[in-house]
């Protein structure tokens, strides 16, 4: 059943740009958090993907094997009313590059339609072979 | 699941007249015609599965011993669209593109056991005609 190779394969890259596009969604949606269960601001990350390889598994394709942190270190804002200000009235809010994050969110949707596209030519070409019978 | 049941009775209508036809054939006495029969259940063998149709009357059938696989797993392809839609339905985690392709798959192997279905009648109705 290789044509559904082809289809677990687009769908591990799915997969995949979800993540990515999830990851970016986190970011933004955090740029402004202050406070995390680890403790401290929130830190952006970006996902790791590791290929892998065709006829070394029985899954080829692409596996998400973890987050990376990105952005530097925490921007100091004087703000001495916030709750999470430190002693100095200093509060640290995550440095989260928006446009990076905004740009990284429209690549994730076009590997997305991309890998969409993959499974539609692989559904026409098991069609296709259907129609030899015809 | 409707779908499969049409495709069980056209392959027990197919092994029924796979043992018929020599016999009906035979007594029209023509060497050529009883060459001709097995050529035409040939080409549904070479569309799904192995054997000829000289396997199909000797032994039970290695053909559809793998038509019946084929429709094996055809059912757990569109039992697993189904769970799959029925999870996502009730808010299971299952992603949107997981579903979706598992019922294009589903799709892909139910028009593959029509086309299949498709050339099994059309060899039995050239059976058929064969005994005039």
């Amino acid at each position: 059943m290789s044509v559904f190779d082809t289809i677990a394969i687009a769908a591990s890259g799915l997969t995949a740009e979800r993540f990515r596009m999830d990851t970016a969604a986190a970011n933004l949606a955090n740029q402004h958090s202050t406070r995390t269960a680890a403790g401290g601001p929130y830190q952006s990350v970006a996902p790791v993907f590791e290929a892998v390889s065709l006829g070394q598994a029985a899954t080829p394709g692409v596996a998400v094997t973890g987050l990376a942190a990105t952005g530097g270190a925490p921007i100091r804002v004087y703000d001495p009313s916030h709750p999470d200000a430190d002693a100095q009235g200093f509060v640290s809010y995550p440095d989260v590059d928006v446009a990076a994050n905004m740009a990284d969110l429209m690549g994730a949707a076009r590997s997305y339609s991309m890998d969409a596209t993959v499974t539609a030519a692989a559904k026409q070409s098991a069609l296709d072979a259907i129609e030899i019978g015809r | 699941m409707a779908a499969i049941n049409p495709l069980g009775g056209v392959s027990a209508l197919i092994r029924a007249s796979a043992a018929a036809a020599p016999t009906g054939v035979g007594a029209a006495g023509g060497a050529a015609s009883v060459n001709g029969a097995p050529n035409v259940v040939g080409s549904v063998g070479a569309t799904g599965g192995t054997a000829g149709a000289g396997q199909v009357s000797a032994s039970g059938g290695s053909f559809l011993d793998s038509l019946g696989d084929a429709l094996g797993q055809l059912n757990t392809q569109l039992n697993t669209a189904d769970a799959s839609m029925a999870s996502f339905a009730s808010g299971g985690s299952a992603d949107l593109h997981t579903v979706m392709l598992e019922l294009q798959q589903a799709s892909i192997g139910l028009k593959t056991g029509l086309a299949v279905r498709d050339k099994l009648l059309e060899a039995y109705q050239e059976l058929m005609r064969l005994q005039i």
